[in-house]
């Protein structure tokens, strides 16, 4: 079995070109227009994500039980004097266990999308790039080096790009993809920055030979190197930038809008969005480069205060909206702001299992989600919804489960709860317990308050559409996920995502009590506020949500963010760009259209030479050569005149 | 008045010269196509005097100068029936000879 | 003799110009052939002033009167309507006189300077005893020193008649224009 999974991790590079070529069979099938098939393309992309599925679980039991915990595979691509850039594969543990959630959960969301997608006419299309995305991301999870990570790590916004703008038609999907793209790139263009100086630095301060640029496994080194070379300053920078673009790809607090804009995708892309596109990117950036980060007291706090801003804005914005998709949405950036502040903290392994456990839980209540909205004919919104139960009791069932575990009360969401509990409570940073307490608190109340509007109460008069079984399956699948990795956490993940100078803590059991006790509360006032009239709730539900009311007017309209930078557009920016614009249109332009004026004037005198009569050329030829004689012969004189 | 009387060297050279660009200048602006060429050849014997003036008057043993000459009055009549050839097909095509409509090299 | 070689060089040399501008100027077809006529003859006449009789009857045969036979039939060939007058004048012209007396004084003050300079003083007149046997020279020189020449000569003599001969008989397809 050693031998085997050893086999395999070493094929590696075979493993990141599969989709690629998968992409490339499948355009070539839907090039064909009578003999593409559907199923052959849907066959290809599990295939190759089963072929993932099956490296995955090779690679964890590799790192498991052999002796050397990590794989690596390394082409030398770039070879400059001092720069040396290789592209190349890591198996390690983290790499190992974000390989195995991205691609079970990437083979689930396929088997969804051909339910999703099966009428489209853009079928073919969806699945070349969902591939592309599964290449793009495989390279990233993958990666040895940072500046491989920098290159996929562009190639996966691209595809995030064509996969919202799939319905290219609808103005507002491909306004989002705009938007998604542009905010996106901010975080890139930090990036790259931060990359740009650390192989400075790293080239400079390098005294070991061949060592690959900026590769995980000597990023200690590396960062221990900078630290001690490099004032403060530079150091905090450097460090700041790639969290920066981890901001981004996480949907933190600035740049949150393009994950709530991008609800405009179809589902199975919003499920990848919202789930595994900040595992995957942003939080596996965070997670490498995390040497990096504890050297810096400032980089940890800025990731404490961007994670609390933006877990508590948004926990707060989305108890209040109608639609269901954006509640998702900003239930993500809330409960990645959780994972920034544990990282913050210092709870590494907690992190990355809460991380990673949202994603399953986040991609199983889109997909579900998806479901509804699909059998309602495409309504989002929750106010026309309700007692939907009767009519889809395992979907509602799916749902509840779901929340449930999200919330922290149930599964694997229980677990990272706990976990994250631990880390705030045992380390004496009690303000953050009561933070995080409240942001737990508020997220089971928009969870169920989603469920108790969607599947309880009167039921709606809008007609149930049939879904096929293709959409419902993977939910199950995720479901039995979500309470395997209930299970696995002290065996199988403690051991492998670990940050050697930190310790791992866990819970107490009188802390899971409180938690639970508090979570419940937040899932009984839901119920009292929209299941049962009962007097005192309804005055609170009155008074609070109230159109009039500031607090729920900030809520409903995620304070204002949106308008703010939109007015802040308006005043400077364009002023700027109309500036620019004047710039280009008559000056730089002007100085284009003067030189070509010139030539052409000039050519059109020239070309009056060129008039086809040989005498003419014959003319210009002698014309040409009693100047050469005239020169000739002035030298001679000269000479002459002066004696030489 | 010596160097005028006393016929040397340079007086057929410079004879040549003067023969040479005139007929550099009468290919440059005759009209007729037929004229153009009997300038050409008119402007390379007056190289083949050239050549056997120098053969003459400086190596008078070998004369090597002379069979110059002689080639070159050669490879002028060979010239002449070539271009009279392409006259002859250029008149089937433009019916006259005259360079001012002869513009088809024109880019 | 040297006046009578005078006057022969001054003869020929006069005649030669006069008629090469007649040929230039002309615009009828015979005089075209009559003024080329006395210009090769004149050039003729020069090489018998160099005591080279073997050239200068060449020049008069082949190149007089093979030269005019072909003109002839070139202009029988081509029957023109037009006027064959002379000279056409515009911007050209001008250039290329300025330039040809341009190239023509740079020359002619080599020549001159050569002369002043008296580099060639010692050949200045000619070794009247030495060209007697000029027509064996000239032939011992072709088959020895110039034989290849002569062998590429005569190829491309070959060349030009089959060549003269397709183009000539090519017919041109009348569409393809």
């Amino acid at each position: 079995m050693l031998e085997v999974s050893g086999f395999l991790i070493n094929s590696s590079f075979a493993m990141l070109l599969l989709p690629l070529w998968v992409a490339v069979m499948i355009i070539l099938n839907a090039a064909v227009p009578f003999v593409s098939s559907r199923k052959l393309t849907l066959n290809l992309s599990l295939g190759v994500s089963l072929i993932g599925i099956i490296f995955s679980v090779c690679a964890l039991y590799f790192c498991l039980f052999s002796q050397n915990a990590a794989a690596e595979n390394n082409l030398l691509w770039l070879n400059t004097g001092d720069l040396r850039v290789s592209l190349g594969t890591l198996v390690d543990g983290l790499s190992a266990v974000i390989m195995l959630f991205f691609s079970v959960i990437f083979f689930l969301v396929q088997v969804y999308s051909y339910g999703y997608v099966k009428e489209e006419k853009n079928f073919h299309r969806f699945f070349i790039f969902l591939n592309l995305l599964n290449f793009s991301l495989t390279g990233l999870i993958l990666s040895s080096n940072l500046v491989q990570t920098v290159i996929f790590w562009e190639l996966s916004g691209v595809f995030v790009y064509f996969l919202i703008n799939y319905w290219y038609t609808k103005k507002s999907a491909s306004d989002a993809a705009k938007k998604t793209y542009l905010i996106n790139k901010i975080g890139d263009a930090a990036l790259l920055l931060g990359v740009i100086g650390l192989i400075y630095f790293s080239v400079i301060f390098s005294s070991a030979e061949n060592m690959i640029l900026l590769s995980y496994s000597n990023l200690q080194f590396t960062a221990e190197t900078l630290y001690s070379m490099v004032s403060g300053k530079t150091f905090l920078i450097i460090a700041m930038l790639p969290v920066f673009g981890a901001m981004t790809k996480c949907a933190q607090f600035p740049f949150h809008s393009w994950v709530v804009d991008a609800t405009e995708a179809p589902a199975p892309v919003n499920a990848i969005l919202q789930g595994v596109i900040p595992v995957a990117t942003g939080g596996l950036l965070l997670m490498r480069l995390y040497p990096l980060f504890v050297l810096s007291t400032e980089v940890l706090a800025w990731l404490k205060i961007v994670g609390c801003i933006s877990a508590l804005v948004f926990a707060y914005v989305a108890m209040s909206q109608n639609n269901i998709k954006k509640i998702f949405a900003y239930s993500t950036a809330s409960q990645l702001g959780l994972f920034f502040v544990a990282l913050g903290i210092g709870a590494y392994t907690g992190a990355g299992y809460f991380l990673i456990s949202h994603g399953v839980l986040k991609v199983l209540l889109v997909l579900t989600a998806g479901v509804v909205v699909c059998s309602m004919d495409n309504e989002n919104d929750i106010k026309y919804w309700g007692g939907l139960r009767q009519s889809m009791p395992g979907v509602a069932l799916i749902f509840l489960l779901g929340s449930g575990a999200l919330s922290g009360l149930l599964f694997s969401g229980f677990c990272a709860n706990t976990l994250l509990l631990a880390n705030f409570y045992l380390q004496d940073n009690f303000i953050w317990t009561v933070v995080i307490l409240f942001v737990f608190f508020m997220s089971a109340y928009y969870l169920f308050r989603v469920y108790f509007l969607v599947f309880e109460g009167e039921k709606s008069k809008i007609e149930l559409k049939k879904v096929s079984n293709y959409m419902k399956c993977p939910l199950c699948f995720l479901v039995v996920i979500s309470i395997a990795m209930a299970f696995c956490y002290k065996k199988v993940f403690a051991s492998l995502v670990y940050f050697v100078s930190l310790e791992q803590v866990s819970l107490s059991d009188g802390g899971k009590v409180v938690m639970l006790f508090i979570l419940l509360c937040a899932v009984y006032i839901t119920f009292r506020l929209y299941m049962s009239p009962y007097s005192k709730f309804m005055l609170i539900k009155e008074r609070v949500l109230n159109k009039e009311n500031l607090l729920y007017k900030l809520s409903y309209n995620c304070f204002y963010i949106e308008e703010v930078n939109k007015f802040l557009l308006d005043k400077f920016l364009m002023k700027f760009c109309r500036f620019v614009d004047f710039i280009d249109k008559y000056i730089v332009n002007g100085v284009v259209v003067i030189l070509g004026l010139t030539t052409r004037v000039f050519s059109y005198l020239v070309s009056k030479l060129q008039n086809g009569n040989v005498q003419s050329y014959l003319a210009y030829s002698v014309f040409i050569l009693a100047a050469i004689m005239v020169v000739i012969v002035g030298i001679y004189l000269l000479g002459s005149l002066v004696g030489v | 008045m010596s160097v005028i009387f006393n016929i040397g060297l340079y007086h057929y050279l410079i004879l040549a010269l003067i023969l040479f660009c005139i007929g550099l200048w009468g290919v440059i602006a005759c009209k007729d196509l037929i004229k153009v060429f009997l300038c050409v050849n008119l402007m390379m014997f007056s190289a083949a005097l050239n050549y056997s003036a120098y053969a003459v008057y400086v190596d008078p043993e070998k004369i090597n100068g002379v069979v110059v000459a002689i080639f070159i009055i050669v490879f002028g009549i060979i010239n002449l029936v070539v271009s009279a050839a392409l006259l002859i097909s250029v008149f089937k095509y433009k019916k006259n000879l005259d360079v001012e409509k002869i513009t088809d090299i024109k880019g | 003799m040297e006046t009578l070689t005078t006057v022969f060089f001054y003869l020929m040399s006069i005649l030669a110009i006069s008629a090469l501008f007649g040929m230039i100027f002309s615009s009828l077809k015979k005089s075209i052939l009559i003024w080329a006529f006395i210009l090769f003859c004149a050039l003729g006449g020069i090489y018998f002033l160099l005591n080279m009789s073997f050239v200068g009857a060449f020049q008069i045969l082949v190149g007089a009167a093979g030269t005019l036979c072909l003109v002839a039939f070139l202009m029988f060939l081509t029957p023109e309507k037009i006027n064959r007058a002379g000279v056409c004048f515009k911007a050209r012209i001008f250039i290329s006189i300025f330039s040809i007396l341009l190239i023509f004084l740079s020359l002619l003050w080599a020549i001159v300077d050569n002369y002043l300079a008296s580099v060639l003083d010692f050949i200045i007149t000619i070794n009247k005893n030495g060209l007697l046997n000029v027509v064996d020279t000239i032939g011992e020189s072709i088959i020895g020193n110039y034989a290849v020449v002569f062998e590429v000569t005569a190829v491309v003599i070959l060349l030009v008649i089959v060549g003269t001969a397709m183009v000539g008989v090519f017919k041109r397809n009348e569409e393809s224009r």
